[in-house]
């Protein structure tokens, strides 16, 4: 085997090192919805982490040295970085988005500083060098070229089947929907914090067992390594190769890196290098501008992906077991069974503005109590008062003798106190089905445990959960294809989407922001009906809306509220008799 | 009292480097990580106005903020505009591909050995407390009066209100008769323009290299999230604390571990304080 054989060996071994690093990637940053600019930080510590332990004590430098069998330091590498991932997770991950981004960003820089300048352990710029590789002593150095690029395809190989695992499960699901629209997750009980937590350190695990494969690659290991280069490198593996998708990430290592290393293949004299690097980094700029700019959604995008999976899961379809649902399983419910909820002097204020003001009022299974009021008069406020998504400054909330006030959004949903948004784009990609899943499944079967054991830990009950979004998707009369993605609905199944999801989380009490807004008049009636029959099934329904007759048709008590505080309450056909009403409503303001 | 001179010094750079970051941010809706490689940029076609074609370094400063400017503007309209419906992520990932290709682009062009300027500081002014050269000085005052003109711009002529009116709210904005095209072409000009001033002043204080572009990454960003990515002069007094804290870092711990030290501030400015040092408002996450 020649010299041109050993680098084709060595630019396959790079791929599958890029490739595994960009699906794991893809978990947190495609699926879980992570902007993790991070990356080569927490694969530094894992390298460093496993060189440290694994370092024969009598080495030549004299430095740090802990002589661990070779197994040992790689799997402490990735518990190290877990933990490390746990410990800056746990305040960080409460920044969205960018912020994240640029404070994995400055994690990645304090890392790299560290090892340049901790001498004594790290050695510094110059690195640790010759370092002891697994199997070095049985075959040649020549034949070590096939044994790390089999150990890497080996990682590779099996991070696809982990990855592709997760994404099929109902854990997959949970991350997609939460990176989608995290208020909603909450409000259909999801622990999202936890969830949040959980997978960076779960990928922090698969970053740290991965590093030490670099480290043998390179022979030995110096901060240069964990540069912003690679984190970059992945990210942009994972973009061209399409974010979110099951085979992208892999497709994306694998042209990026062929691309970038072939320019190596034209032979110039020593005068050129620095041309020829240039020329390697404007190619790459201009491979990720033209993809992006013809494919957008990378070359294999979500959609692709997930349609695919759902035909899957077509050919041999979940067996539905119909079940009706029964409304509050966990609320306790007075003698008749049926529940309260009462809300007591509460008050909300944003700096000097009081949003609510000493509100109190009372909501029963069966009925529909009904929020009215003009534009800005505290109602979108009561209700993220009432579900946790802001905590009131004074008041208390309760469901039959419980205490709500104070729990989080996620916890109320699970006690049966279920919102809706103004706005309902739910999980925009995810399919119909998914949608209504990801509402009724419970917490176990959404586990990363379950989605990494497979699908005998879940099938079952997701099979049961699908037979009841069968029964409550007919009984709405919802009829588009379970498969489609939410986004491309029309804004009308959009909306039978949204009830069906919510009732899939089993409510005792259904608050509505504004379910009339959108609706063309003419099927306004259907609407009341359909509000109608929920209570008749003993749910309980508080309902915020603008549209007068509407609330008049269908609300059994109703009180109006202005300027944060409740004017005045009773029965439909009193309200609308009510001046003070007609006043705020048709403007004496002046 | 010298270490925070220097501080102001680095200060102003980093401001004039960072405004323009946020700028786009605020108007554009994305990180532009290209950004920095217009400093560069900025830092070689300096090079080449005042010392290879010896034209004045005040004239040399306008002409590279110029040149910078229009270059940005067309690569906005070329490379940015095609994409801008795909959203902020791909926007964030182009801009991404451009700080590639322009970074392989300079080093094609200029090489990678470093260069600097051939100019004078001049005399050395003393306080008594700490002293500073004609040139520094010089520095100081080019920030203070960019954002000076910035603030003027802004405030009082019919293109900066409407950068504001988009900055604030791009929906109504677009409904009220704002030109978008407009607004656009003039923060991608001055945005690029400023970081290329930045990258001629940071030239002249010391190396021109095609690295320092990366290096100034992290910094920007660092200053742009601390100040309130929305807030241009959070981003201003930001970059001016991160330009003292560096310089005075220094005297109180050993200089290469400053750098962990900055960054490890910004994590944890962060996480206590996560819309900026200096938001005074907050928004509702989860109203409509």
């Amino acid at each position: 085997m020649g010299a041109l054989g050993i680098y084709l060996i060595g630019i396959i071994t790079l791929i599958a090192f890029y490739a595994a690093v960009t699906m794991v990637l893809n978990i947190e940053a495609g699926w879980g919805g992570l902007w993790d600019l991070g990356v080569a930080g927490l694969m530094g510590l894992g390298g460093y982490f496993y060189v440290i332990t694994t370092l024969p004590t009598d080495n030549d430098y004299g430095s740090l040295a802990f002589g661990w069998p070779h197994w040992a330091g790689v799997l402490g590498a990735g518990l190290f970085v877990a933990a490390v991932a746990l410990l800056i997770g746990t305040p960080a991950l409460r920044l969205r988005g960018e912020y994240f981004l640029i404070t994995t960003l400055a994690f990645a820089e304090v890392v790299r500083q560290l090892a340049i300048n901790s001498e004594s352990v790290t050695r510094g710029t110059v690195g640790i060098a010759g370092v002891d590789r697994p199997f070095d002593s049985f075959v040649t150095p020549r034949g070590y070229t096939w044994v790390l690029l089999a150990m890497t395809v080996l990682a590779a190989v099996a991070v696809f089947f982990i990855s592709r695992r997760i994404a099929r499960s109902p854990h997959g699901r949970l991350l997609r929907a939460i990176r989608d629209n995290e208020p909603l997750a909450l409000s259909l009980g999801k622990n999202v914090a936890r969830q949040r937590i959980i997978t960076f350190a779960f990928v922090g695990f698969l970053y740290g067992i991965l590093a030490p494969l670099y480290v043998w690659y390179i022979r030995s290991i110096l901060p240069a390594m964990f540069a912003s280069h690679l984190t970059f490198t992945a990210w942009t593996a994972l973009v061209i190769g399409g974010i979110a998708s099951i085979g992208g990430p892999a497709i994306g290592a694998a042209v990026l890196i062929a691309l970038t290393e072939a320019l190596q293949f034209i032979p110039v004299s020593p005068e050129y290098a620095t041309a020829l690097s240039a020329a390697r980094w404007i190619l790459l700029g201009a491979a990720l501008i033209l993809v992006l700019r013809a494919r957008p959604q990378g070359l294999i995008s979500e959609q692709r992906s997930m349609r695919a999976m759902g035909r899957r899961r077509d050919a041999a379809p979940l067996s539905i077991t119909p079940a009706m649902p029964k409304p509050g399983d966990g609320a306790p419910g007075d003698a008749s069974g049926r529940s309260t909820l009462t809300i007591s002097e509460v008050t909300k204020k944003f700096g000097g503005l009081t949003a609510v003001n000493n509100v109190s009022l009372t909501a029963r299974q069966g009925q529909i109590t009904a929020l009215i009021g003009p534009n800005g008069a505290g109602k979108t406020s009561l209700f993220n008062v009432i579900t946790g998504f802001e905590a009131a400054d004074h008041g208390s909330i309760k469901l039959d003798d419980e205490e709500l006030a104070g729990l989080p959004p996620w916890r109320i949903a699970q006690r049966g106190v279920v919102r809706t948004f103004q706005t309902p784009v739910g999980f925009p990609k995810l399919t119909v089905q998914e949608n209504l899943l990801t509402a009724g499944s419970s917490a176990a079967s959404e586990g990363l445990r379950a989605g990494l054991i497979g699908p005998r830990t879940w099938e079952r009950e997701q099979s049961e959960v699908a037979g009841k979004a069968a029964v409550i998707t007919a009984e709405l009369g919802l009829t588009v294809d379970q498969n489609e993605l939410l986004e491309n609905l029309s804004s009308g199944d959009m909306k039978l989407v949204e009830f069906s999801r919510q009732l899939m989380a089993e409510p005792a009490f259904l608050l509505l922001d504004e379910p009339a807004s959108g609706v063309n008049p003419a099927n306004l009636d259907r609407l009341v009906s359909l509000l109608r029959g929920l209570v008749e099934r003993g749910i309980g329904i508080v309902v915020i809306d603008h549209n007068l007759s509407f609330i008049m048709d269908v609300a059994d008590h109703v009180y109006v509220l202005a300027n944060g505080a409740v004017l005045t309450d009773g029965p439909p056909h009193e309200i609308s008799q009510d001046e003070r009403v007609i006043d705020i409503y048709l403007g004496s303001r002046a | 009292m010298q270490n925070l001179l220097f501080g102001i010094v680095s200060g102003s750079m980093l401001a004039l480097a960072a405004i323009g970051f946020a700028m786009v941010r605020q108007t554009e809706g994305f990180l532009n990580i290209a950004h920095a490689q217009f400093l560069v940029l900025g830092a070689f076609v300096g090079v080449v106005f005042v010392d290879t074609f010896a034209v004045n370094v005040f004239l040399g400063a306008a002409l590279t903020f110029a040149v910078v400017g229009i270059f940005g503007v067309a690569i906005a309209k070329l490379l940015l505009d095609p994409v801008r419906k795909s959203g902020s992520l791909v926007l964030l990932f182009t801009s991404i591909g451009i700080a590639y290709a322009l970074y392989g682009l300079i080093m094609a062009i200029f090489g990678t050995e470093g260069r600097s300027y051939p100019v004078d500081f001049g005399p050395t002014v003393d306080f008594g407390f700490a002293s500073i050269t004609v040139g520094e000085l010089l520095i100081i005052l080019t920030a203070v009066a960019a954002v000076a003109g910035l603030w003027v711009f802004l405030n009082r002529t019919v293109v900066g209100t409407w950068i504001r009116a988009v900055a604030s709210n791009p929906e109504l904005a677009r409904l009220r008769g704002v030109r978008v095209e407009v607004v656009s072409s003039t923060v991608w000009f001055i945005a690029t323009g400023l970081a290329g001033l930045a990258g001629f002043l940071m030239g002249a204080m010391g190396t021109v290299t095609s690295e320092m572009g990366w290096a100034n990454v992290p910094l920007i960003l660092a200053v742009a999230v601390l100040g309130g990515i929305d807030r241009i002069y959070g981003v201003m007094a930001a970059s001016m604390l991160l330009g003292v804290i560096m310089d005075m870092g220094v005297l109180v711990i050993p200089s290469q571990y400053v750098p962990v030290l900055v960054f490890g501030a910004l994590v944890v400015a962060l996480i206590v304080r996560p819309n900026g040092l200096f938001s005074t408002s907050r928004r509702a996450e989860y109203a409509v």
